[in-house]
């Protein structure tokens, strides 16, 4: 199983995520080396993988850990996700500054992800988690176990 | 902000929000996929959004077609938090994939 091809459809998703968010210029990379898979595994009888790795990226939240020291550029995660829609919004910013905007701070996500191969070789389940390590927690650390269990109970419905 | 113009963009969002959720719902019963969330951890904000992924992967060059579902899960030291909140956020984001 190659792991490289499906991470670069994670990393489209999370750039995606922070774009919707506002961020224009999102970044986000593998941290090289990082991802690895840590166990072969069955999800509802189709082959599954369990990987690790690290990804250099930005929070969403801003700079920092209060709403007024934050952003949120859009109001509602109903206008976030019509983003994803394809409907193209103005920008808030362009409209009078309710909030200031902060800079997306940087930061690691630790994702433990179950790659389900669904029937065929081109047929996939990404369940992915992240975590971030940032403002001196290790959050990953904290909810693993917690997460890994709900990601085995995720379940695939064909039909 | 004046409270009429709340309402009214909260109104029109929901409009948007739910045309998205029906692309991205088509696109799981093209690809006659579906994801059921049956564990959500105490805390977690139990609410997986659909979102079609495919015009971004395309525009990215990559060959794929499917649907990403966020986000599930926000605790911030041993709290419910929202995003507005400003918390670091822990989520899945399960998509589904075909080349």
């Amino acid at each position: 199983m190659e792991i490289e091809p499906l991470l670069q459809a994670a990393l489209v998703d999370q750039r995606a995520w922070l774009s919707n968010y506002g961020c224009r210029e999102p970044q986000i990379s593998i941290q090289p080396g990082s991802f690895r898979v840590i166990e072969e595994t069955t999800h509802q009888d189709y082959p599954a993988w369990l990987v690790q790795g690290t990804l250099q990226s930005q929070s969403d939240v801003g700079a920092g850990n209060r709403y007024g020291n934050g952003y949120f550029y859009y109001r509602t995660y109903e206008l976030m996700f019509a983003r994803f829609g394809g409907i193209r919004l103005p920008p808030l910013s362009t409209l009078p500054p309710v909030w200031p905007l902060a800079s997306y701070h940087p930061l690691e996500l630790e994702c433990l992800g179950l790659f389900v191969r669904i029937g065929s070789h081109n047929h996939w389940a990404l369940l992915y988690y992240c975590g971030a390590r940032w403002a001196g927690r290790d959050y990953f650390a904290i909810l693993r176990n917690e997460a890994l269990s709900s990601l085995k109970q995720v379940r695939i419905i064909s039909g | 902000m004046h409270p009429i113009s709340i309402a009214y963009i909260t109104a029109i969002s929901q409009v948007l929000s739910l045309s998205a959720k029906n692309q991205a719902l088509n696109r799981l019963n093209r690809l006659g996929l579906h994801l059921l969330f049956t564990h959500i951890p105490p805390g977690w904000i139990p609410g997986p959004h659909p979102a079609d992924l495919t015009p971004a992967w395309q525009m990215a060059g990559l060959p794929v077609e499917g649907v990403g579902y966020s986000t599930l899960g926000t605790i911030g030291e041993g709290a419910q938090t929202s995003t507005a909140s400003g918390r670091p956020r822990l989520t899945i984001r399960p998509g589904w994939v075909a080349t």
